[in-house]
């Protein structure tokens, strides 16, 4: 016998599906979830070694910060750190210690989630010993971090993977969905963030009159000494460097959700963070950026990437083996599919 | 073994499923709330944020604060220096009265060494620097408008910050088997880029907007009448 089912029955059903096909049934974006860890890993690995030479200078009694006063500090701010503990210089170069191993354990994937959960327990600890070292990419990095956490980050590309022998681990339904609320809330933010960014660019005169880079790319601090004055000279670029900037970041948040432009946006906010890095000289930052973005690319988009990526090693090894050349004389395969060499 | 009725089988499964459609409601609202503070926390004030500081400083702090200006609404349109100037007191026998050293240009060499290695520990050191120099104007600023803003416990740890910046500093250039520090100031002057209408002039000389000097800071242990 059938029953007829309302239109309330049938929307609710409906929706039932999307959200389980959307959250539960598999974990999504687990490469790009690889990619990150590995990414954040060396941001990581980067803020500890940068300053391994001066640390007690950043973030120990040498430098202006000294714990009594970073004790006030964290005491005003309610910040948490491993540091507040003691100022004795043995605490903080454990600590040093400890976080560059964290963090190499999280770039290669070995206990992958410890080394993350420890990674991201020392990092604020730093980040909050010195609160004026503190940048844009490391206020996204903390966050990220936070979130990174509750995803499957080793499945791919990590030690761990390779030690289960190359089987992907089944998440339970839970670890599906937690993976997949954390994936879209890191989603969530770099829309809030671009939003904001590009609105506050939107409201700017130089930004509005195609001068902003201009000005940014005149100053010492953010000035490539051999690009800027060469980039400066040009007022077409600097007009179309500025408004590119201000259309990428607001068309990010609307673009990243469709499938279609998602792995365009990204590339094209990566282009930004990339120029940002070799122009104004915000390496960290933009690292910490491009890190994050690199989760918004599809497991698909990565399969075919390295499937391309294959074929072509493929095929400049078989233009490469002398034992081919000599027996054929013809070094191109004809496609990736028969890219092994002839005999 | 008595085996479980499918009926009773398949009602467990709906459960179970229920439970996670409900999980999965919750941590939707979570998000829409979520986003929804961090929204409020990074808009201009509005009715709510003047009405309930405390709900949204509260929700954010510490682990979800942000700001996301990136250079905007204004980009930076001059170039900083930070300068330290030194009152030294010469030691050893015939030593001489003390006497005040030039301003050194704390920002520019480190500037230098940046661009030559963009990811050497020079960055960590400038960003630092910069940090503290800024929180100092602001607090000079203030302190200008409002006379008792430097004993806000957030303004005096400022202050405090900067005395040690520039005594931390101070220690880096001067010879101590030759001299005593006896107190120290610093300076951060600030000079327009060239506009965009001087694009093409290459005869612009930029003006120093605004030269803002601290008060001197007394070296540990230094005699004040000195």
């Amino acid at each position: 016998m059938t029953t007829a089912k309302g239109p309330t029955t049938t929307f609710l059903a409906q929706a039932a599906r999307a959200l389980h096909a959307t959250f539960l049934r598999r974990p999504r974006h687990r490469i790009g979830a690889a990619v990150a860890r590995i990414g954040y890993g060396l941001w990581l690995l980067a803020l500890y070694l940068q300053s391994s030479g001066i640390r007690e200078w950043v973030w120990g009694d040498a430098g202006p910060f000294p714990h009594p006063l970073f004790l006030r500090y964290a005491n005003l701010a309610d910040e948490f750190s491993l540091l507040t503990y003691s100022a004795s210089p043995w605490l903080l170069n454990a600590l040093w210690a400890a976080g560059v191993a964290a963090a190499l354990l999280m770039t290669v994937g070995l206990f992958t989630r410890a080394s993350m959960l420890a990674s991201t327990i020392l990092v604020w600890s730093f980040h909050a010993r010195n609160p004026y070292i503190l940048d844009g990419g490391d206020n996204v990095g903390r966050i990220v971090l936070i979130f990174l956490l509750f995803m499957d980050c080793s499945a791919y590309l990590s030690v761990d993977a390779w030690r289960g022998g190359g089987r992907r681990r089944v998440l339970s339904p839970l670890g599906n969905l937690l993976h997949n609320v954390a994936l879209y809330t890191v989603t969530l933010q770099f829309c809030v963030l671009y939003l904001s960014s590009s609105l506050n660019k939107v409201t700017g005169p130089l930004w509005q009159n195609g001068t902003a880079l201009y000005y940014v790319l005149r100053t010492g601090q953010y000035s490539n000494p051999l690009l800027g004055p060469l980039l400066t000279k040009s007022y077409a670029f600097i007009t179309l460097a500025t408004y590119a900037t201000i259309a990428v970041q607001l068309s990010f948040p609307f673009l990243v959700w469709s499938r279609r432009f998602r792995v365009p946006i990204v590339l094209a906010v990566i282009g930004m963070h990339l120029g940002i890095a070799v122009c104004m000289g915000l390496v960290h930052f933009s690292h910490a950026m491009i890190s994050s973005l690199l989760l918004f690319v599809p497991d698909e988009t990565y399969r075919a990437l390295a499937a391309r990526l294959g074929r072509r090693q493929t095929r400049s090894a078989a233009g490469r083996s002398p034992r081919h050349s000599r027996s054929n004389g013809n070094p191109e395969p004809s496609s990736g599919a028969n890219a092994e060499p002839t005999r | 073994m008595k085996q479980p009725s499918p009926r009773r089988g398949r009602q467990r499964a709906i459960r179970r499923r229920l439970r996670l459609f409900g999980l999965t409601g919750l941590l939707l609202a979570w998000m829409a709330l979520h986003y929804a503070v961090v929204g409020l926390h990074l808009l201009p004030r509005n009715a709510i944020t003047i009405l309930h500081p405390e709900f949204v400083h509260r929700y954010v702090q510490p682990f979800f604060a942000q700001d996301w200006h990136l250079f905007a609404p204004k980009p930076p349109i001059s170039n900083e220096w930070c300068e330290i100037q030194l009152r030294l007191e010469p030691i050893g026998p015939g030593a001489g009265e003390p006497q005040l050293t030039r301003w050194f240009d704390v920002t520019t060499p480190l500037q230098k060494r940046i661009w030559a290695n963009p990811l050497s520990a020079e960055v960590t050191r400038l960003r630092t620097i910069d940090g503290i120099n800024g929180q100092y104007r602001t607090f000079l600023a203030r302190r200008a408008a409002y006379p008792d803003y430097a004993t806000y416990p957030e303004a005096a740890l400022d202050a405090d910050a900067y005395e040690r910046l520039v005594l931390t500093l101070a220690r880096e250039v001067y010879d101590p088997s030759r001299f005593r520090l006896l107190a120290v100031r610093g300076r951060t002057l600030i000079r327009e880029v060239p506009p965009f209408s001087e694009y093409e002039n290459p005869n612009f000389k930029p003006k120093t907007l605004k030269s803002i000097t601290s008060d001197w800071f007394l070296a540990p242990g230094a005699d004040p009448g000195r």
